[in-house]
């Protein structure tokens, strides 16, 4: 069920050394990627069909593609590892147990689309992954597969580690740029998109970790065989990051198409004390929650959850059990989007502290029955409108938890509190 | 730029390709409601408002950040449109104080104009508003009430784009975003008002207006400031026979949308200490007895061949029109008098973005007739009768307290009261460019108009037709009813002004001396 492609080394000895990397055949990609032409090494990627990790899937090698092949200014990779989607952490674990394989594929994404400079923007929270990527680098530059003149002909690359401050927008492509360039992080208006104009105004790759991580294992096998893990339309592997109310929550890299069942019953051994799954939200909080009936149902791939009304996201599955209050569970979601709104699109800024006011008071139990169809319309005014979709983010997963578990949120209002946890002032308290 | 034809609500148009759509929907004649988007400040797209239903594209799209190309249909009129829109306004208004009867934007407030424009809707905001700082002075000109603000960044990037100074910001993230300054940072730089004029909301309010008139009972004239030689563009704003503030009006050949805050602040004397009768010798006589008494000297001179014992002073404070007249009379009346600029204002300071050193509004106007701006040789000789035309020379520099003494005469023809009305035997009083129709002529010499806001103070005449009642008395007439006609001349006997056309100038000018047409002259 499991099939080990970018994971292959979790687990050996020091994974994250050059030598333990080294040892397993790392950095020998690079040797034939280098022996490719760059144009061939997109065409490869786009025959792979890999789509990126980071959550909107976009095609990597198509994205390759929008990058002009003549430019005047340096080019630029991003390696997006930023990871703040509540539930997701499988960057976090790429970085903590193999990080020379992101170097490797750095070196081999930045030949291909002919880039100068490649920055890795790691989110500030994290400490271990910080400190092995960071360290992985140094070690790759002391080895000399980073610097100048890496292929004997001319080809140079930089790469550098930023650490972030803590802020999810700057998960966000353009808010990425923006802070790495220094400034307040927060989305640009697009067009122009990073591929033309990214940072320090100059052409832009951004990619997830994951996505990245992918290349030295497609170089290495091909597209063909890439394609024998997951469906027609999503192929390859992708990692889960599980958590929730499962037995054996954790990182697990499955062919994509897997039955989702599989996965949460089987792989991570089922629900606790064998209780009921209520809800799963398969692809990070940013996506519309399934019932736990419906997600027995969903095979885990692009088009498969597209069909049922969500989206596969980064891979952030969070299961809930049937003792969880969805009104609790919606209002430590809201919690997090109002914070993290960077505020300056209208809609986003005041409709994500809007419906989270909402959310709380109805936690509460002092919410009234006409604000479940309010937060409805005033989700249906947030999304489509804003520079990111950081609002969307918001909107979606409100919307679909009212509408997929309406009785819970009247039972709030009937009751005058949670049938589930009591009284509480919990959120109300902490509303700002 | 070429032309492409589009169509905004079924309506087709032709407008300049490239144009976004809230500048394509204006000239239709279609609003299409914005905040953030500002002509001079570009398109940032931050506050959502303008959204707009384009042809062939499902999701709406902001008006702002979308461009004209040819065949573009698009529509402001849906009821998707509309819905979004008030969506919009009404996230705007969750957190806005219900402060409009105290509020000095109120009645020139894009939020309440755009809630009776679309919005209208039953409140349905119940949950607790949050508060922010109000009644923050953030500059020595400027006030912010940050519950006000609705973050649409214009003042940022005014101070960023056209200052280049960087003082405002927003910080903090969602709805805890907030504007404001830097610690010890105060908005204080020479252009800090223009940001109350593109906030459009009452966040940013300008300590000088603050709750001294409701904006409704303002009229409004165009004008143009007289604080430097730029001569910016300005909404002369009054009521009741009071200048109230000076607006920059749009002109793109002089000011752009902007002008400075020591300009903006140049109306008082509009107001203030005014010479609205004739003064003689210290006590108030009517206009005619005065303008009598200084004809009678006049005709004295020029009876007995000694109308080379009459000087005028004029000044590059005063308006082409008084210019020219004064030039007249000495020519006409007097035979070639002595004539010649005496009250050259001290420079001031010069910038990068609009204010020049020269602080006279008609130096070039001056130089275009003739007229020297050195007033030794005006003044030299002394005589019988000085006739000193606008502004203050006693006042500006006292030392010519001695020349004026040569004169047995000193006639002031002024607006205000001063140093130089003080001191002269006859005060006779003129009307300021509020109180009659005229031009300067701008560094650049761009000849522009400014129009009459207010009815003349007290006695005050046009200063044209008092000389011209002067010149009665020695037999003489002008004959200008207006500025009209005294440009029908002026055309005629100066080659300077020989191209241009009164009648043409509009409301952005005209480039003097080459007969260009407004456009061509653009920096
Ligand atoms: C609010 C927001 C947060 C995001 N956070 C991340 C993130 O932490 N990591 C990431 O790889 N992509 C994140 N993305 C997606 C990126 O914008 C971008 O699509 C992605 O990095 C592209 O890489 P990919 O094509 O390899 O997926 C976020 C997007 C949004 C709207
Ligand atoms: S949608 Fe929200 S997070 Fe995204 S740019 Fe707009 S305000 Fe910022
Ligand atoms: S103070 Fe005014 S101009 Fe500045 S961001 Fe707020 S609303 Fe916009
Ligand atoms: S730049 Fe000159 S003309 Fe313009 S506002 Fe300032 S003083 Fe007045
Ligand atoms: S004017 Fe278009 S988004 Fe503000």
């Amino acid at each position: 069920m499991e099939i080990k492609r970018l994971t292959k080394n979790f687990g050996n000895p020091e994974s994250w050394t050059l030598a333990a990397y080294e040892k397993t055949g790392g950095y020998q990609m690079v040797k034939k990627a280098f022996a490719m032409d760059p144009e061939a090494i997109i065409e490869l990627v786009k025959q792979s069909g890999l789509r990126g990790r980071g959550g909107a899937g976009f095609p990597t090698g198509m994205k390759w593609g929008f990058v002009p092949k003549q430019s005047d200014k340096p080019k630029y990779l991003c390696v997006n590892a930023d990871e703040s989607e509540p539930g997701t952490f499988k960057d976090r674990y790429l970085l903590e147990h193999d990080p020379h394989a992101l170097v490797e594929g750095i070196i081999i994404s930045c030949w291909a689309v002919g880039i100068r400079y490649a920055y890795i923007y790691i989110r500030g929270e994290f400490g271990l992954p910080y400190y092995r990527i960071e360290a992985a680098v140094k070690e790759a530059y002391e080895k000399g597969y980073l610097g100048s003149n890496l292929n004997g002909k001319g080809f140079d690359l930089d790469v550098t580690v930023h650490r972030g401050a803590g802020a999810y927008i700057c998960g966000e492509e353009t808010g990425l740029i923006e802070s790495l360039e220094g400034k307040k992080g927060q989305p640009r208006l697009k067009p122009p998109f990073p591929a033309v104009v990214g940072v320090f105004g100059c052409p832009t790759v951004v990619n997830n970790v994951e996505t990245i991580q992918s290349i030295p294992w497609i170089i290495e096998h091909g597209a063909e065989e890439y394609r024998k893990a997951g469906t027609e339309k999503s192929p390859g592997t992708k990692l889960f990051s599980v958590s929730g109310h499962v037995k054996r929550p954790g990182v697990y890299e499955i062919p994509l198409g897997l039955p989702c069942k599989t996965l949460v019953h089987d792989l991570c051994g089922g629900i606790i004390d064998g209780k009921r799954q209520k809800a799963n939200i398969v692809g990070g909080s940013s996506v519309p929650i399934l019932t736990g009936e419906e997600a027995d149902n969903v095979d885990l791939d692009y088009e498969s959850l597209a069909a049922a009304g969500t989206m596969l996201g980064s891979g952030g599955m969070i299961v809930m059990d049937e003792d969880t209050c969805m009104v609790w569970a919606l209002a430590v979601l809201l919690k997090f989007y109002a914070h993290e709104s960077c505020g300056q699109c209208t809609p986003c800024r005041e409709g994500t502290g809007w419906i989270r006011n909402l959310v709380y008071r109805l936690e509460a139990g002092d919410g009234k029955r006409e604000d479940l169809d309010k937060l409805l319309s005033i989700t249906g005014n947030m999304m489509g409108t804003t520079i990111c979709v950081l609002a969307d983010a918001a909107a979606m997963p409100t919307e679909s938890f009212i509408k997929k578990f309406r009785a819970e949120f009247e039972a709030h209002v009937g009751a005058g509190r949670c049938p589930i946890r009591g009284k509480s002032a919990h959120f109300l308290a902490h509303a700002h | 730029m070429a032309k492409v034809k589009i169509q905004v609500n079924g309506r087709e148009v032709e407008v300049d390709e490239g144009l976004n759509l809230i500048e394509a929907a204006r000239i239709a004649g279609v609003e299409v409601p914005h905040f953030c988007y500002h002509p001079g400040l570009g398109v940032d797209g931050n506050c959502r408002q303008c959204l707009v239903e384009i042809d062939g594209i499902p999701k709406l799209q902001i008006a702002c950040n979308s461009f004209v190309k040819d065949g573009l249909a698009f529509r402001t009129d849906t009821e998707r449109v509309t819905r979004m829109q008030a969506g919009v306004l009404e996230f705007l208004f969750l957190n806005h104080p219900l402060d409009c009867p105290i509020c000095d934007q109120s009645g020139e407030c894009l939020l309440q104009d755009y809630y009776i424009s679309n919005g209208k809707y039953e409140s349905r905001l119940d949950t607790d508003k949050r508060h922010k700082r109000k009644a923050v002075p953030v500059g020595p000109r400027v006030m912010l009430d940050a519950e006000r603000c609705v973050l649409c960044s214009r003042c940022v990037r005014f101070c960023d784009k056209v200052t280049g100074t960087g003082e405002m910001r927003i910080v903090n993230r969602g709805n805890r975003a907030e504007i404001t300054t830097y610690p010890d940072r105060p908005l204080e730089n020479d252009y800090s008002l223009c940001t109350v004029d593109v906030c459009p909301v009452g966040a940013l309010t300008s300590k000088d207006f603050r709750f001294r008139k409701r904006v409704w009972h303002l009229q409004s004239a165009k004008s143009l400031c007289t604080g430097c030689s730029r001569g910016c563009n300005v909404y002369m704003e009054h009521e009741g026979g009071k200048v109230y503030r000076y607006r920059p009006r749009e002109n793109m050949h002089v000011n752009d949308f902007w002008m400075c805050d020591p300009g903006r602040l140049t109306y008082t004397p509009l107001n203030d200490e005014r010479l609205d009768v004739a003064i003689v010798t210290g006590e108030e006589r009517t206009l005619p007895e005065s303008i009598e008494q200084v004809g009678t000297w006049i005709n004295i001179a020029v009876a007995s061949g000694q109308s080379d014992s009459v000087a005028v002073l004029v000044s590059p404070q005063s308006s082409t029109e008084t210019l020219y007249a004064a030039k007249r009379f000495a020519k006409d009346i007097l035979g070639g008098a002595r004539i010649g600029g005496g009250n050259v204002r001290p420079a001031g300071v010069q910038d990068e973005i609009l204010r020049r050193a020269d602080a006279n509004p008609n130096s070039k106007g001056l130089e275009m007739l003739g007229l020297s701006a050195d007033p030794a040789a005006v003044l030299s000789a002394g005589g019988t009768v000085l006739l000193v035309i606008d502004d203050d020379p006693l006042g500006m520099n006292p030392d010519l307290a001695g020349a004026f003494g040569k004169f047995e005469h000193v006639v002031y023809l002024g607006s205000n009261e001063n140093a130089t009305s003080a001191k002269a035997e006859i005060a006779l009083p003129i009307t300021p460019h509020s109180e009659c129709d005229g031009t300067f002529v701008n560094f650049e010499g761009r000849v522009q108009r400014f129009w009459k806001a207010l009815t003349p103070r007290g006695d005050s005449l046009w200063s044209p037709t008092i000389m011209g009642r002067i010149a009665e008395f020695t037999g003489q007439e002008f004959g200008w009813k207006s500025v009209r006609d005294l440009w029908a001349d002026l055309q005629k006997t100066e080659d300077a002004f020989a191209a241009i056309d009164y009648a043409s100038l509009g409301e952005v000018g005209a480039a003097a001396g080459s007969g260009q047409p407004a456009s061509a002259s653009a920096e």
